[in-house]
């Protein structure tokens, strides 16, 4: 069979990106999650998910819609676009099941789900139904692919008991079309209220209904055109009047949704977001545009607008699905999502080997039109079987040379740029450069610095460091403590205080001369910076939060009670100077009574501290009076 | 007697004008699942919980200027738990102890359980090649020789305390009839969401501290039955559409099926008795 150019263009660019995509794929499975995604704690759904499985779903619709036109309503004209849109519907659910192997964390696990129920939950029903729907479409394929081989019996009977699954994979379909969209019910806090509404499912299978047969428009134009076949303008007029109608459906549903929630001050009123914008823009490609070009005669008559009007609606239903699956999400998580490269080349590489393997059938196989089997029992003059040479020319040709060539080009390239996800090795802290372990308290004007990397956390007041210690009068930014201690490499926001300080624990010996010596070859600073008065300014004790920051209920009542040290925390500090000790005796604070248990000084409501202070300088009084009358007492003095 | 032997559902009351902030309850814990170092990373949220931090303590501003209150977070234990109700393979549990827990076994990462918490308190591996879900757990494993948690049992100044949730709320109660000036009217918890076992009294609104959206937020976002009533609970009717569905939608096209064939014998019945009664008028 001859092709046109640009079929071989596309089909080398759609190679590539499956091939990239197998690379990532391998790499998701090695390195895991945390290296491939940009999913995080609070926006666990990421790219895979939503626009492979919720919207791919979605795309797939028509091989249902169209299936119950020709095959339960008889409506013998669509026989056309019968075939093409099953198929369709096959080849949209199994790559949709097959990125979800990615997307899971336990693939090997996704068994469970047949032996180990929970009815209750959406996604058990979606994925009973899109499991079984699966299968359904695929005995519904299997005459495609068999009556090119010389097995008519099988052909015969498949079409014979077609019905059965024909009306399974109907109801399942919009079954799990509804379930698909209950399964964002269960967010009703986190989801935004545009896209939340308890009628989500309805508006899910609706929106899919109509959705769908604008993508099998768009697609029988697009693959007509590629192939340089006649395109059924009729056909494709009562098919975009269909979608009209469920859009239509859709439009009212969604305004009613809205009146009877109260819920258009999202949209326009005194709550525009920017989510208001992308609300409008979703609805706008999704329903506007497609439903004045399909429901207008004169424009529904030329080719050009019926794709526009199709790729709008398809356009319209993507950004509907990932809104809410994902970007619905960003107000209540208070983080955005941006999928990383691995994450949108193994998601449109899937895509891509789908469409490979879709061209394939469409030109090795009777898509197109059905050829007439059911009246014709042997119905060898129709289809030609395949032949030895045919298959060899398929898989063993030119294509298969070609395909080798961009193997060999793409595979290093996509190894070599996504060396810091899917290909090189992951760490979770890999991202900078050289990074020391350095975790934020909660405020993040502290950081928790492991310094000497033996696993032990001590308290840095970095907040303080900057405002306090990094301002010089007549010295640029440069020449502060950045000179020091973020110099390594140019992504580098905390070099490791290793670089500098070889022991934390020595204050004499901190710092690191040879490193400084070999970093700015000169020796010179080290004498100007030991002659220097490096001695703290002597703090009196009022304002012992000055070096002590506050992070302690109610600390101004004890300001006049403070104690000096420079490194740590208030709270780290009053306690070190007590716990130290208390620790020796009482090692792992196991005892709730021993002394190393916080409960042994903290035996009071902590707004009565003032009181504990009191209670232990009476206790130090007693000692030392009963030391005084211990050593006064001339009976038990020795002699 | 019958009581002794079902267990009464248990809570943790945490009085948020009591904590110091000390982190002892995230040491216990860490100390007492064994649970690895926490590094930082991107997946990560700011609230200090994560799949190796089953608690942790934030930080908000007090009633008067540079006051502040910590706030341990941690999981809530609904009555009626989400993650339970979403999870596909049932691997959460709402345990007669009132803990929920996870049962890793079962689990096959489809994170749908982070999506439905309302709380966002379940965390998950990321890092690990095979991921499980992290998430506080309040039962048997958490027991330190005593018979409370180990979060309970570090707490150095009582401020989270472990029990009976009625004797809890009942303890709840009597804090704030005692000192009306102190707290706020409002026990977090006791209602929302259908209740939680894990329930808070506080002195200033701790509503973005624990992520539980507050009254009037649930009014502004349009779902208000979710301040008596659980996710669960929201969606129970929709659970039973399913089965309907299946047998409406298949029985209505086996019905258009039967209907077209029943119209197209009835037909060819017609067309035969029109043949019987006058054979030439077919033949025209």
């Amino acid at each position: 069979m001859q092709q046109s150019t640009t079929i071989k263009v596309i089909k080398d660019i759609l190679w590539a990106l499956t091939i990239s995509a197998a690379v990532v794929g391998v790499g998701r499975f090695v390195n895991g999650l945390a290296a491939t995604t940009n999913m995080t704690d609070f926006l666990p759904w990421g790219l895979w998910k939503i626009l492979n499985m919720v919207a791919g779903a979605a795309v797939a619709t028509s091989g249902f819609v169209v299936a119950a036109i020709v095959y339960i309503l008889n409506l013998e004209k669509f026989k056309s676009v019968a075939r093409f849109s099953i198929l369709i519907g096959f080849l949209g659910y199994g790559s949709s099941l097959f990125s979800l192997l990615f997307d899971i964390g336990l693939p090997h696990r996704g068994w469970h789900p047949f032996f180990m129920w929970n009815p209750h939950s959406f996604l058990f029903e979606v994925f009973w139904c899109v499991s079984i729907y699966w299968g359904v479409t695929a005995l519904e394929i299997i005459p495609i692919v068999t009556e090119r081989f010389p097995i008519p019996r099988i052909t015969h009977m498949f079409h014979k008991y077609m019905l059965p699954f024909i009306v399974l994979g109907v109801t399942l379909s919009t079954m799990h079309h509804s379930s698909l969209g209950s399964l964002f019910m269960a967010s009703p806090t986190r989801l935004h209220p545009l896209w939340f509404s308890l009628w989500i499912p309805v508006e899910f299978l609706i929106s899919a209904m109509g959705s769908g047969l604008a993508t099998i428009v768009v697609l029988m134009i697009v693959f007509d055109k590629l192939y340089k076949r006649k395109i059924d303008v009729a056909v494709m007029g009562k098919l975009a009047i269909g979608s009209a109608i469920f859009l239509t459906l859709y439009l009212i549903l969604k305004s009613v949704d809205f009146t009877v929630n109260n819920k258009w001050n999202f949209v326009f009123g005194p709550d525009y977001t920017w989510e208001s914008v992308v609300f409008q823009a979703e609805f706008m490609f999704q329903v506007i545009i497609p439903v004045i070009i399909f429901s207008l005669p004169f424009l529904r008559r030329r080719i050009s607008m019926l794709a526009l009007g199709g790729a709008s609606a398809f356009l319209g239903l993507g950004m509907h699905r990932i809104n809410t699956g994902i970007v619905g999400y960003f107000r209540s998580a208070e983080s955005i999502y941006i999928p990383s490269i691995s994450e949108i080349v193994l998601s449109f590489g899937i895509m891509a080997g789908t469409t490979l393997i879709f061209m394939f059938l469409l030109e090795r196989f009777h898509v197109f039109e059905e050829p007439d089997v059911e009246h014709d029992e042997f119905h060898t003059a129709k289809v030609q079987y395949w032949s030895k040479e045919e298959a060899r020319s398929v898989f063993l040709g030119a294509r298969f040379r070609r395909v080798l060539i961009i193997a060999i080009v793409v595979l290093p390239l996509t190894a070599v740029s996504l060396r810091n996800q899917a290909t090189g090795s992951y760490k979770p802290d890999s991202r900078l450069v050289e990074r020391a372990p350095v975790a934020m308290d909660t405020m993040r004007t502290w950081l928790r610095i492991d310094a000497n990397r033996n696993g032990d956390m001590v308290y840095f007041p970095h907040e303080y460091h900057m405002m306090e210690l990094g301002r010089r009068d007549g010295l640029a930014k440069e020449d502060t403590c950045v000179k020091c201690h973020h110099l390594n490499a140019p992504k580098d926001h905390n070099s490791s205080c290793r670089v500098c300080h070889t022991d934390m624990e020595l204050p004499n010996n901190i710092f690191n001369w040879d490193n400084h010596k070999t970093r700015f070859e000169t020796d010179a600073d080290r004498d100007a910076f030991l002659a220097m008065d490096r001695t703290i300014p002597k703090i009196e004790f009022e304002a012992c939060d000055k070096c002590h920051e506050s992070n302690m209920l109610g600390l101004q009542n004890y300001k006049e009670k403070g104690f000096s040290s420079q490194a740590h925390g208030f709270k780290d500090a009053l306690h070190g100077l007590c716990l130290t000790c208390h620790r020796l005796v009482d090692e792992d604070a196991a005892n709730p009574d021993g002394p190393g248990n916080c409960r042994y000084c903290h035996k009071l409501n902590p707004v009565d501290i003032e009181m504990t202070m009191q209670k232990l300088e009476e206790k130090v009084l007693q000692l030392q009076q009963a030391e005084l009358t211990k050593t006064e007492d001339p009976s038990t003095a020795p002699n | 007697m019958s009581e002794k032997k079902q267990p009464v559902a248990k809570g943790i009351l945490t009085d948020v004008t009591k904590c110091i902030g000390c982190e002892r309850c995230v040491e216990g814990c860490v100390r007492q699942h064994k649970l690895p170092a926490d590094p930082p990373a991107h997946f990560k949220a700011d609230d200090g919980l994560s799949a190796y931090r089953y608690t942790s303590i934030r930080k908000i501003k007090g009633k008067n200027p540079g006051e502040w209150r910590m706030v341990r977070k941690q999981c809530l234990h609904c009555n009626e738990p989400s993650c339970a109700a979403v999870c596909l393979v049932s691997a959460f549990d709402k345990n007669s102890d009132g803990s929920v827990t996870y049962n890793a076994d079962k689990c096959i990462g489809c994170r749908y359980c982070m999506l439905g918490c309302p709380f966002s308190n379940v965390r998950y591996q990321y890092d690990n090649p095979l991921p499980y879900v992290g998430k506080c757990k309040m039962n048997e494993d958490c027991r330190v020789p005593g018979g409370m948690p180990a979060c309970v049992s570090a707490c150095p100044t009582g401020a989270t305390v472990y029990g009976p949730r009625e004797e809890l709320i009942k303890e709840a109660r009597r804090r704030i009839k005692e000192n009306p000036d102190r707290y706020i009217d409002y026990i977090y918890g006791e209602h929302d969401f259908g209740g939680t076992s894990v329930i808070y009294i506080s002195d200033v609104p701790i509503n973005d501290a624990i992520d539980m959206p507050s009254p009037e937020k649930l009014d502004a976002i349009r779902v208000p039955q979710l301040k008596k009533h659980s996710i669960p609970h929201l969606l129970h009717s929709w659970v039973l559409v399913a089965p309907i569905q299946f047998f409406a939608v298949a029985g209505s096209l086996f019905g258009i099926k039967f209907l077209q064939r029943r119209s197209r014998l009835m037909q060819e019945r017609a067309l035969k008795k029109q043949e019987k009664e006058n054979p030439t008028e077919t033949e025209v």
